[in-house]
């Protein structure tokens, strides 16, 4: 309890002594007009605090005389400047303006430049150099990376063929691709997207040809693509489902909702513990303790080691992301919903339309950027899963991720240069995502 | 289906019979699948929660669903992961505080900073407003996987610095790892994206007239900050607030990675995520460690659900 304490009071000094000295720079600010040589003093006073602090070879801990000595000196040169200086009030108020915006930004441009941008770039160079970054060695580390079979093996690839899977994937593709242009017809276009069939046909198809790829092909990346594909496309799709029927419940919406958005609000750990449960496995014979092995017992099957059976256990623990990200999918999309003009929902059932072609013919185009904002989303959270596979399985089982083999690398096997290329390989995966977002930023930029 | 001749009348009851039995049935069935999604979605926390309330021989030879025939509440569990002594004790008590120490700077102090720089780029005119906002803006898809080498060298050894021959200290070497400070400090420039950019986004809906009469008025700008914008934005602040508050409780990577599973530091995930691993079977003691470090998370999220929602709305962009 007394960390507690001593931690709260330190965060109230911290946070007043800031907004403390946020005022005084302000009032600094406020006075260049009338007292430059306070003003000029004042700037004097701050770098020359920073230079001793500099030349004190280690900040603080060389003592505060040197900090001390640099501030007065600092101050006193800004001051007397300031005096010698003839400048008109308006000119020095301007001057005041110019620099009043940076000391705004200046805190969080700080904050994010030690914990982002500069590490970022230092990574980005660790990525060329050797395990204790000593000598370069050029992509040596993403080679590496790319002709290692327990990251991303391609050896085999050919096993797809073989997979019944696969073939009938790409049957549910061939049927919806032919849906498609048939309605098309009928109604007068090339090619028919917005009805249930078409979109069914595909998707499913979509699935079966990737998960065929995907069980296949083993390795640290080929998982991690599994996981943001199964996780945006599963977690997007029920959300919606969910959004759009509990909008219309007289009773329970709420309810649904709150059971649906609830695994938001618990950790990635606690979801890993409690999907462990689920999946527990006795011996046969034994009494199984957990739901889904119950079950099976039930149904008179024999209990499956979910979490050891190759290929699949990937999917068992996607489906714990899934758990948890479906709500975020669901809250978001359910208000896009709700913010479709209700004139052309009118207008669609007056000409005698089905609740499924509203869904599908005014619903979904309405909503169509808010699905993109939830994809994106999705993918940039998915893309660095860690936690659930940590607690889970520990990336044994062939289970691993790029985000736990980077942590291994790094801190485990002291191997920074793969640890840092493996966190460029995420980076990289993710701009087309940043790239996707700027865009949106500046189209709202532009609104506003 | 035909739309041509549509009387007044009509219009009332629009769909034809069929239409309208083809909607009773579909919403029907809709309607079942979502209910039994729902109950699939709370069975597997219900299972842990029930569980964390039985015996530990109950829950070893029986499945949990059993308790509703034969219904028994021991708080031995409990006990045992919050206060029990000895090295097979989890510890949760002083995880939960551990816990604590990291979330309350991680919560606030992102907040004051983030709240000036959002006035700036809602209110303010500077060179690079743009440029540096959308910078701030990319920032939130950068996986943290980026960071934490680098932070971590910084934390243990510093920053130098060689030019001609000479060793500048950039940053002094303070020893950092292992401490809470690393943590929540960690936090707060990750948190600094989303926070910025929540606050800017709402700040400049804010009605320009009263911000541009305040400045008539003589009010300087950490005036019309401190008096007028703050209290003006009290729900995106709260957004964020519960947003970050979520995020760092919940965090692992970042505290595994600068506390370890240091006893004095760990917060409520390391520990319980180190109890599965070393204690893996012994579902007596997860339950209610799992069941402990939700309690607080799930008590804030009900109970300021609104506005976690709008921030969920107003930032999908977290990553």
């Amino acid at each position: 309890m007394g960390a507690v304490i001593s931690t709260l009071i330190g965060v109230i000094i911290t946070v007043v002594a800031f907004f403390a000295l946020f005022f005084l720079i302000n009032l600094v600010l406020d006075q260049a007009r009338t007292n430059w040589s306070l003003f000029l003093g004042a700037v004097g006073l701050f770098l020359g605090l920073l230079i001793g602090a500099f030349l004190n070879g280690n900040w603080v801990g060389g003592g505060l005389l040197t900090i001390f000595a640099g501030g007065v000196v600092g101050a006193v040169l800004g001051a007397g400047l300031g005096r010698t200086q003839d400048l008109s009030g308006p000119r020095r108020a301007a001057i005041a303006d110019k620099v009043r915006p940076w000391v705004f930004v200046g805190p969080a441009l700080f904050a994010v430049s030690i914990t982002l941008i500069i590490p970022t770039i230092r990574t980005a160079i660790l990525a060329l150099k050797n395990r204790d970054s000593s000598s370069w060695v050029g992509f040596d580390n993403f080679q590496w990376i790319f002709t290692n079979d327990d990251l991303f093996k391609v050896s085999g690839w050919t096993d797809i063929f073989g997979s019944r899977l696969f073939y009938a994937g790409l049957v549910g593709v061939a049927v919806g691709l032919f849906l498609a242009v048939r309605r098309g017809r009928e109604i007068g276009v090339r090619a028919d997207w917005e009805n249930p069939s078409t979109v069914g046909w595909i998707s499913v198809g979509v699935v079966g040809v990737l998960f065929a790829v995907f069980t296949v092909l083993s390795g640290v990346i080929w998982n991690n693509l599994w996981w943001v594909f199964s996780v945006t496309l599963f977690a997007t799709g029920l959300g919606l489902f969910v959004a759009a029927v509990s909008n219309r419940m007289e009773r329970g919406e709420t309810i649904v909702k709150a059971i649906i958005f609830l695994p938001m609000a618990i950790s990635m750990v606690g979801a890993s513990v409690i999907w462990r449960f689920v999946y527990n496995f006795q011996p046969p014979g034994e009494t199984q303790i957990g739901a889904l092995n119950a079950l099976m017992d039930f149904f008179g099957q024999a209990p499956v080691p979910w979490l050891i059976r190759l290929p699949w256990n990937t999917f068992f623990l996607i489906i714990v992301m899934i758990w948890i990200q479906a709500g975020f999918a669901m809250v978001v999309l359910s208000s896009a919903i709700k913010a479709v003009p209700g004139d052309q929902i009118e207008a669609a059932r007056v000409d005698g339309a089905t609740d499924r072609d509203i869904f599908w013919r005014v619903t979904i185009p309405n909503i169509r950027s808010t699905i993109a904002v939830v994809v994106t989303t999705l993918i940039v959270v998915v893309m660095k899963v860690y936690d659930i596979v940590k607690v889970m399985t520990n990336g044994e089982f062939d289970t691993n991720v790029i985000a736990n083999e980077m942590f291994d690398q790094a801190f485990r096997f002291t191997q920074a240069g793969r640890g840092a290329a493996l966190a460029t390989v995420l980076l990289i995966f993710i701009l087309p995502i940043m790239y996707i977002n700027i865009r949106r930023v500046q189209e709202e930029a532009a609104l506003r | 289906m035909t739309v041509d001749t549509k009387t007044r009348q009509e219009t009332e009851s629009p769909a034809p019979l069929g239409t309208r039995l083809y909607n009773k049935l579909s919403r029907g069935g809709t309607k079942v699948i979502v209910w039994i999604l729902a109950i699939v979605w709370l069975v597997p926390t219900l299972g842990l929660f029930i569980s964390s309330f039985r015996s530990e021989s109950d829950i070893k030879t029986t499945g949990w669903w059993t308790w509703f025939s034969d219904p028994s509440v021991t708080l031995d569990n409990y006990d045992f992961v919050l206060f029990g002594t000895g090295s097979a004790a989890p510890g949760m008590g002083d995880a939960l505080l551990n816990s604590l120490a990291i979330v309350i700077p991680a919560t606030i102090i992102p907040i004051a900073i983030a709240a000036f720089a959002a006035y700036a780029f809602a209110w303010m005119d500077f060179p690079g407003r743009n440029w540096i906002f959308i910078l701030l803006v990319s920032l939130l898809a950068v996986p943290i996987q980026m960071s934490l080498i680098p932070l971590l060298q910084l934390y243990v050894g510093g920053a130098h610095l060689g030019i001609f021959g000479l060793d500048m200290t950039i940053f002094p070497d303070l020893d950092l790892q292992g401490t809470s400070f690393s943590v929540w400090a960690t936090h707060t420039g990750f948190g600094m994206p989303l926070a910025v950019f929540l606050l800017t986004n709402y700040m400049s809906t804010l009605p320009r007239d009263v911000i541009e009469s305040a400045r008539i008025d003589g009010g300087d700008h950490f005036t019309i900050f401190w008096k007028l914008i703050v209290p003006l934005s009290v729900p995106a602040l709260a957004a964020f607030a519960i947003f970050q508050f979520l995020w760092t409780w919940n965090d692992y990577l970042i505290a595994v990675t600068f506390v370890g599973s240091a006893e004095n530091v760990a917060p409520v995930t390391v520990v319980l995520a180190n109890v599965t691993g070393s204690r893996g079977q012994d579902w007596h003691i997860l339950t209610a460690a799992a069941f402990v470090s939700m309690v607080l998370p799930l008590t804030v999220f009900f109970s300021l659900q609104r506005y976690f929602v709008s921030g969920l709305l107003a930032g999908s962009t977290k990553g």
